[in-house]
């Protein structure tokens, strides 16, 4: 090739370049307006494309179908097993909490009773298996200092007293149980005294020997008498819930709703030590624990 | 070589590149047909033909898309003059041939692509020429063991039960 001839060639290829740059500028997003010859190629080229792009979808469409058939059905599968784990996280969650919350009004309780009481803190691990005592097994004994006619409570009310006691455990006899008997008086009457017991087949207590002439009520209180020397006076035990006069018409007989739920007791109280007993201190405002069981069937009486 | 096959080729190039490669994309890109084809005919037919054949099927696919219209068609003929100066020495049978110079081929295309848009005021980066042309380079040399042997045989005439 001639000096020339690339010379020629050179300019020749700036003068495309140039030329194609040009193009481009003049093409580029500010023109709104497509080339005659690009509006009609894609006008030409439109419906094959639509054609193609047709056939490609509703071919997706089947082969798509069986393809997400099976990933949902694996993703349905592990779905199910992460609703299973977060549901089992959950149930933990929701123990941990009620667990957390019943701890903290335990240690509330605990702190706030640090004048009256010595108090040991205990978890109960069984219940009686029988259904002819009310009574349940805690996880600490001797070892930790429980002996044998200790009041057991909970920051609602009283729960019972221990009645025998291991090494490390202890059963305590639940003051629902018919042999249970506690000496009671109503917190806003001082001057009437009763006995609370079970009534053995149900959630509710009895008051009993109560005279005839007593001042007593629905939604009273009932609170230890500390008469008898098992209990210290003063903790509280339920709410009056009715009131019957006795057939001799010489006493009378009250319902007495209990504060502590025992169908869901899961920790208490030992009083290991009685420092200063509680004198006159209404108890916290904490309703009594509901019992589906009707009053009056519970007792079979004629109450009014 | 049959050119009107090879237009033929383009065409279906292009239209597969607007309907179906979309959906067979890999790190956000599709192979590019059109270059894969003008690289190959550039190998076989020199850096002159080579460069006229990429600028005019260049033009073809900037007319067809209807903006920046000579883009295209300046980077391919830019790239086949490129690729042909390249291979005109080489021995066009050997594998490695095609594969060096697609993916050599490939990355200058789109730099000459990205200057020309910057050239126009688009506001590209380098950084954007890598992501883009790396991806499209490896794509399309993945086509070359598919493709290279069947178009040497064209090409060439020879029989295609010759090993390459």
């Amino acid at each position: 090739m001639t000096n020339r001839k690339w010379i020629l060639t050179g300019v020749l290829l700036l003068v495309i370049i140039y030329g194609t740059v040009q193009v481009i500028s003049f093409t580029g997003w500010g023109s709104s307006v497509l080339f005659p010859v690009s509006k009609a190629s894609r006008e030409l080229m439109a419906p094959l494309f639509k054609g193609i792009s047709t056939v490609v979808f509703e071919t997706q469409n089947f082969f798509g179908y069986f393809a997400d058939n099976r990933k949902l059905r694996q993703e349905n599968e592990e779905l199910k097993q992460l609703k299973d784990q977060l549901e089992g996280k959950l149930y933990g969650l929701k123990e941990q909490e009620l667990e957390n919350q019943r701890l903290h009004d335990l240690l509330n309780y605990k702190e706030a009773k640090t004048g009256n009481y010595n108090l040991a803190l205990a978890k109960i691990i069984g219940r009686d298996p029988s259904n002819w005592y009310k009574s349940v097994i805690i996880d600490q004994g001797s070892n930790h200092g429980f002996r044998v006619n200790m009041p057991v409570i909970t920051h609602h009310g009283l729960v019972g007293t221990i009645i025998n006691v291991s090494a490390n455990t202890a059963e305590v006899l639940l003051i629902l149980d018919g042999e249970g008997a506690v000496g009671a008086r109503l917190f806003e009457n001082r001057v009437t005294p009763g006995v609370i017991i079970g009534t053995g087949h149900s959630d509710v207590l009895q008051m009993v020997h109560l005279p005839h002439n007593s001042q007593i009520e629905k939604n009273q209180t009932v609170v230890t008498s500390g008469l008898g020397g098992l209990y210290p006076k003063g903790i509280r035990i339920g709410t009056i819930e009715e009131v019957r006069l006795e057939p001799n018409g010489l006493t009378k007989t009250a319902l007495v709703r209990p504060f502590v739920d025992f169908s869901r007791l899961e920790e208490v109280f030992v009083i290991l030590q009685v420092k200063n007993p509680e004198e006159d201190q209404l108890p916290d405002a904490i309703k009594p624990a509901d019992s589906k069981v009707p009053l009056a069937l519970s007792t079979g009486g004629d109450f009014r | 070589m049959n050119y009107p096959i090879l237009i033929i080729l383009a065409f279906v190039g292009i239209v597969l590149q607007s309907t179906i490669l979309h959906h067979v994309q890999v790190g956000g890109v599709t192979p590019d047909l059109i270059l894969v084809l003008v690289v190959f005919h550039s190998i076989f037919q020199g850096p002159k033909r080579g460069a006229i054949f990429g600028f005019a099927l260049g033009l073809m696919e900037d007319i067809m898309l209807g903006r920046f219209i000579g883009m295209n068609a300046l980077a391919k003929g830019m790239t086949s003059l490129l690729v042909g100066g390249l291979a005109q020495r080489a021995f066009r049978e050997n594998i490695l041939v095609p594969i060096f110079t697609l993916f050599l081929g490939t990355l200058f295309n789109e730099l000459i692509y990205l200057m020309l848009g910057k050239l126009t005021g688009l506001n590209w980066s380098w950084e954007l020429w890598l992501w883009k042309a790396i991806p499209i380079a490896i794509y399309n040399t993945c086509l070359v063991p598919f493709v290279y042997s069947r178009f040497y045989y064209w090409s060439t005439g020879e029989r295609e039960n010759h090993a390459l």
